[in-house]
C-alpha cells in the first residue's frame, strides 16, 4: 500500500489530503486546509517526505497552435519556439496535447493545444518544499488534474472554482481544448456567471466550431449553484462514479482538486515539473534510500560484529584454558623420544623374541600325535621339521596284522584319524607286499578349513 | 544551484558509507580473527591430544621394558652372551636326564648369536618326551629352535626303545641390550 499525500495551492488556501492508494483504490486518511502563512510551519512539523502538488496557476498561456506533421520530440521543440514567440515567456514549462489534424491553405496541419506556465511560478512553490528538505513527486495544474474526472467521449464545458475565479475549460474526448479563466464577484454560480458561461459556448460554437453536449460543474461549484436565468446547454454536476463510498459529500466536493491529482492516469503526462527538479529529487531520493540502506547494513553489520565478539571471547576463554592445561610439551617429547630411543636398544630382544614365537608348536602336535588311531599300525619312523611356521612330519611304519582287509581297514582310519587332528596329507603309500606304509603331512597354526597343506583324500 | 540542497543527505550519504566501509572492515577483521583464534585453538588442541599420546606412549614403553627386563635372566647384564648361552645349555642337560648333547662352535647369524646343539634322547615314555619338547620350546632367553626332530627305532627295537634325535640351535641377540643395568 503506496502512502501518498497531496497539496493543492488554491489562491492563498493549501488543502492537503493524507491518502493510501492501493491497486486502483484510494483511502483518504486525513485531510487539511491551511492558510499560506500557515503552509510553510506545516511543513517543518510534516515527516512526510513525499508529495504531489495541484496548482492553479494565476499566469498562464494557453492557446491552440497549428505544427507541420513531424516527429513528436520536433513537435516540442516547434511548439516550445512558437510559445516564446507567442507568449513572451522566457523560461517556462509547459503540457501540449494534440487535438487532431487540419488541412490549412492546401497543407495538412497538426492542431496542438498547448498550456505554458513560468517556471518562477512553479520554483516559487516548489522552493518552499526544497527548503523544508521536501520531495516533489509531480506538479499538476488543476485544470488538467481535475479534468481527469470527466472521462467521456462526450465535449463537456467544465467549470470549476479557484477562490473567486471561475476556471472553464472545453474537453472533447477526454482533451482539454481550450481553457478560459474568469473573474466573478462571489463564490458558486449566479446569473452573471450563467452569462459568461452562455458567451464561453458561443465562443466554442463559432471559434473552435465545437459545439459542448453539457456544462458541467466540478467541485465546490456543485453545490453552490443559485440562478435564475437558463443555460443555453444542459448543465450538469460531476459526482464520479469511481467514488461511490463517501461518507460526506461536500468534503468531496471541496477537496476534488487534491483528490483528482490521485486519479492521473500514469501515461497521461501533465506533470510540470523541469527536468532540473525532477533530477534534483530523484538524486535527494536516491541519496535518502541509500543512507537508510547504508543504516540498515549497519545495524546488521554491529549485530552480526556483536555475534562474531561473543564467539571470540567463547574461543579466548577456550584458548586460555586449554593454554592452562596444556602439559609441558616439550618435556613430554623429550621424554617420550628418549623413552623411543631406549626401546630402540631392546629391539633385538623384541625380534629374537618374536622368532621364538614364530615356531611352531611342536609339543602340541605331539600331544595330538598320541590321539591317532594305530590298531595294528606300528609306527617305526617320525621326522619333525620346521619350516615357515609349519611342521613337516614324515611318517614310516608298518601293519601288525596278515589279513590284508584289516591292513587296509585300519590304515585307512589311521589315515582319517590324522586328518581329523587338522593335519595336511601330502603324500601317503601302502605297500602291501611288505605291509609298509609312508605319509607326509603338515601341521601349522593355520585355522580350520585354511590349511594350505591339507589335500582330499 | 538547487543542488545546495543536496548538501545535507549528501553528506549523511557520506557519513554513512563510511561508517558501513568501517562495519564491513570490523566484520572481516572480526571474522579472520575468529578464524585464527579457531585454528589456533583447533592446533592447541591437536598438540594437547598428542601429546597426552606421547604420555601414554612413554608409559606403555616404559611398561613393555619393564616386561623385558623381567624376561632377562639376572645374569644378563653381569655375563657375556657365550656364558649365557652355555648356561642355558647346562640347564637343559640338568632338566633332559639322560640327554647326549652335542654342540659346534658359536656363530653369528642374522644378528643373533647361535649354538648349534644336537641332542639325543632315549625315549622310554612318550609323555616325558613330550614334556621334555615343551621344556626345549618354553626357554625364552635364549630360545630353543628345533629345526628337525626325528624319533626312530634304536638298531631295529620296536617305538618302545626308540630314540629321539634333535638337531636344533640356542639363540639369543648378537647385539648386547643397551637397557638399563
Amino acid at each position: 500500500m503506496k502512502r501518498a499525500v497531496v497539496v493543492s495551492f488554491e489562491d492563498e488556501i493549501r488543502r492537503v489530503i493524507y491518502a493510501k492508494v492501493r491497486g486502483e483504490n484510494i483511502i483518504v486518511d486525513d485531510a487539511l486546509v491551511l492558510k499560506d502563512e500557515q503552509f510553510d510551519d506545516f511543513l517543518l512539523k510534516e515527516k512526510t517526505k513525499e508529495f504531489i502538488i495541484v496548482s492553479s496557476f494565476k499566469d498562464f498561456f494557453q492557446e491552440t497552435i497549428l505544427v507541420p506533421p513531424t516527429k513528436k520530440k520536433f513537435i516540442k521543440m516547434l511548439l516550445e519556439v512558437e510559445i516564446k514567440k507567442r507568449s513572451q515567456f522566457k523560461d517556462f514549462s509547459f503540457l501540449y496535447v494534440i487535438l487532431g489534424e487540419k488541412i490549412v491553405e492546401h497543407r495538412r496541419m497538426k492542431e496542438v493545444f498547448v498550456f505554458a506556465v513560468k517556471n518562477e511560478d512553479i520554483k516559487a512553490i516548489i522552493d518552499r518544499f526544497i527548503l523544508q528538505g521536501k520531495v516533489v513527486k509531480a506538479i499538476y495544474p488543476d485544470i488538467f488534474s481535475i479534468a481527469n474526472l470527466v472521462d467521456s467521449k462526450m465535449s463537456f464545458l467544465c467549470i470549476s472554482e479557484t477562490n473567486l475565479n471561475k476556471n472553464m475549460f472545453l474537453i472533447k474526448n477526454g482533451a482539454i481544448q481550450f481553457i478560459r479563466v474568469v473573474q466573478s464577484k462571489e463564490k458558486g454560480i449566479r446569473d452573471i456567471d450563467i452569462q459568461s458561461i452562455n458567451m464561453t459556448i458561443n465562443y466554442c460554437r463559432q471559434t473552435l466550431k465545437i459545439n459542448p453536449d453539457a456544462i458541467m460543474l466540478l467541485g465546490s461549484l456543485c453545490g453552490n449553484y443559485n440562478v435564475t436565468t437558463d443555460t443555453s446547454i444542459p448543465i450538469a454536476s460531476c459526482l464520479p462514479h469511481r467514488m461511490p463510498l463517501i461518507r460526506d459529500g461536500s468534503l468531496y466536493l471541496d477537496f476534488n482538486i487534491p483528490l483528482s491529482a490521485l486519479f492521473i492516469p500514469k501515461e497521461r503526462d501533465i506533470n510540470l515539473l523541469t527536468k532540473e527538479y525532477k533530477n534534483l529529487f530523484r538524486t535527494s531520493l536516491f541519496l535518502r534510500y541509500a543512507t537508510a540502506l547504508f543504516l540498515a547494513l549497519t545495524i546488521i553489520g554491529t549485530g552480526y560484529i556483536g555475534y562474531r565478539g561473543k564467539n571470540i571471547i567463547e574461543l579466548k576463554n577456550r584458548l586460555d584454558f586449554i593454554k592452562e592445561n596444556l602439559p609441558d610439551v616439550r618435556n613430554t617429547l623429550t621424554t617420550y623420544n628418549m623413552k623411543r630411543i631406549e626401546l630402540a636398544g631392546y629391539m633385538p630382544f623384541v625380534t629374537s623374541l618374536r622368532n621364538a614365537a614364530a615356531i611352531p608348536d611342536m609339543r602340541k602336535f605331539l600331544s595330538l600325535l598320541s590321539e591317532l588311531k594305530t590298531d595294528n599300525i606300528r609306527i617305526d619312523y617320525m621326522s619333525i621339521t620346521t619350516a615357515d611356521d609349519i611342521l613337516h612330519v614324515e611318517l614310516k611304519g608298518s601293519a601288525k596284522t596278515d589279513d590284508y582287509v584289516t591292513i587296509q581297514t585300519h590304515y585307512q582310519k589311521f589315515i582319517d584319524s590324522m586328518a581329523s587332528l587338522k593335519c595336511g596329507i601330502k603324500s601317503q603309500g601302502l605297500n602291501f607286499r611288505d605291509k609298509s606304509f609312508h605319509v607326509e603331512i603338515t601341521w601349522g597354526f593355520q585355522k580350520i578349513g585354511d590349511f594350505p597343506g591339507r589335500k582330499s583324500q | 544551484m538547487i543542488y545546495r540542497e543536496l548538501k545535507k543527505p549528501f553528506i549523511l550519504y557520506l557519513i554513512a558509507g563510511i561508517v558501513l566501509s568501517a562495519i564491513i572492515v570490523s566484520v572481516i577483521v572480526f571474522a579472520k580473527y575468529e578464524k585464527s583464534l579457531l585454528d589456533t585453538k583447533n592446533k592447541l588442541e591437536f598438540i594437547r591430544i598428542n601429546a597426552s599420546k606421547a604420555e601414554q606412549a612413554s608409559i606403555a614403553i616404559d611398561s613393555a621394558i619393564k616386561r623385558i627386563n623381567s624376561l632377562l635372566p639376572s645374569y644378563y647384564y653381569s655375563k657375556s652372551h657365550k656364558e649365557i648361552i652355555l648356561l642355558a645349555l647346562d640347564d637343559i642337560k640338568t632338566t633332559i636326564r639322560g640327554a647326549d648333547i652335542a654342540i659346534t662352535n658359536f656363530d653369528d647369524k642374522a644378528g643373533e648369536m647361535i649354538l648349534p646343539v644336537n641332542i639325543s634322547i632315549s625315549v622310554n615314555n612318550y609323555v616325558q618326551l613330550v614334556n621334555n619338547i615343551g621344556y626345549l620350546q618354553s626357554l625364552s632367553f635364549p630360545y630353543f629352535d628345533i629345526e628337525n626332530m626325528v624319533i626312530e627305532n634304536a638298531a631295529g627295537k620296536p617305538l618302545g626303545g626308540t630314540i629321539c634325535k634333535i638337531e636344533g640351535s640356542l639363540r639369543m641377540p648378537a647385539e648386547r641390550l643397551r637397557g638399563k643395568k
